[in-house]
């Protein structure tokens, strides 16, 4: 065989093993099972999905639960007894006095938790009148006449306790104090001796 | 009726109807060009097919975004591609003389071209060759290999012009005539 046969052969050979190399065939039924296979991956997939869509959906509700219980908890007591408080003080007249601030617990970086309240106790404080003098002064109520009318037709000692005419108590004597300097241990010991 | 028949009609796609027939038209249309893809990296039917069976999963998840009029043949082949690569085990070392004595044995003996290249050393040992081949000279080989594939295809798998996937198939079979050749006078081969 000369170089030109040699050559045409491994020629020809190359082409015939490259065209078996990439003949091949699958087994029989490929698209079925590929088929069966990409439904079941479906199913699976759908089925993760809906878990999935059930926990969010789980979530979200034990979330808002434990927001709004939240909100009612710091809500409910605060807003009425500001409000409440402010009002009765005023209504009822007590007195010249340090006006109440009320206490607000503070969330997070130090705002009111309610607004709503704060709003409301600084609108009635506005509406007194503005004094120089701290605490503001205030009319008189109808207990504080009555108590000025007593104490100025109340005798003293009925006020004091003390009647008018009890003896005076005598002065107290205090004897002087005389304090004998204390012996040298020597001298003890001699006088044990 | 067969086997597609059946599949359809027992238990229907949870998608729409007219996806499930379209993809089932698209699997009948192009599993056997994903299969060849696969197999000509993977060499071996069984991890082919899995392979295959992934193409068309993927295909299947990403069919709402896929393009109708996009080539839908271009996608399956370039998934197939890059899923049988991504599964290709690790080259071994490559002994190339048992296959190459047999080879120069039979040919010894007489064995015509179709003889030889039918034969199962003779498929080794090319299957050694190509794997011994630099990557750029590989690939396009081996999707050459797939008979469906045109040089236009291959070009836009690998993501490189038309005419290199046609030069670098030349090279490729030169370097294989070369060692062919050799081995066959029954000189030793790198």
């Amino acid at each position: 065989m000369d170089e030109k046969e040699r050559s045409q052969f491994v020629d020809d050979l190359l082409e015939a093993s490259l065209s078996q190399y990439g003949n091949v065939t699958p087994r029989t039924g490929l698209e079925g099972r590929v088929l069966a296979n990409a439904r079941a991956a479906q199913e699976r997939r759908a089925r993760w999905l809906g878990a999935g869509w059930l926990a969010a959906g789980a979530a979200a509700v034990l979330i808002a639960i434990g927001v709004l219980n939240f909100a009612h908890k710091e809500s409910i007591p605060a807003l009425p007894k500001l409000a409440g408080a402010v009002t009765t003080a005023h209504a009822t007249d007590v007195g010249p006095g340090p006006i109440p601030i009320p206490k607000v617990r503070s969330h997070g970086a130090g705002r009111p938790f309610s607004r709503p309240a704060l709003r409301g106790a600084s609108k009635r404080v506005e509406d007194e009148p503005h004094m120089t003098v701290f605490p503001s002064p205030q009319p008189e109520t109808a207990e504080e006449r009555l108590l000025l009318q007593y104490v100025r037709t109340t005798p003293p000692s009925v006020l004091t306790g003390f009647p008018a005419d009890s003896a005076e108590i005598p002065d107290l004597e205090i004897k002087k104090l005389d304090m004998p300097p204390l012996a040298s241990d020597a001298d003890e010991t001699k006088n044990n001796l | 009726m067969g086997v597609l028949e059946q599949v359809s009609m027992s238990e229907p796609f949870p998608v729409a109807d007219d996806a499930a027939d379209e993809f089932e038209a698209v699997v009948r249309e192009h599993s056997h060009v994903v299969y060849r893809i696969a197999y000509s990296v993977l060499r071996n039917h069984h991890d082919a097919e899995d392979a295959t069976q992934e193409t068309f999963i993927r295909c299947l998840r990403w069919w709402k975004r896929l393009d109708p009029g996009r080539d839908r043949r271009a996608w399956l082949a370039r998934t197939a591609w890059r899923l049988a690569l991504d599964r290709r085990p690790k080259r071994r070392e490559i002994s190339l003389d048992d296959s190459a004595l047999a080879v120069s044995t039979l040919r010894a003996t007489g064995a015509g071209v179709d003889e030889l290249a039918a034969h199962q050393q003779m498929e080794a040992l090319l299957e050694r060759l190509i794997a011994a081949l630099p990557r750029e000279l590989r690939e396009p080989l081996m999707l050459s290999t797939v008979e469906d594939l045109t040089s236009v295809e291959i070009a836009g798998m690998l993501g490189i012009p038309d005419g290199s996937v046609r030069t670098r198939l030349m090279r490729a079979r030169k370097v294989l005539k070369e060692k062919l050749s050799a081995m066959l006078e029954g000189k030793a081969v790198k």
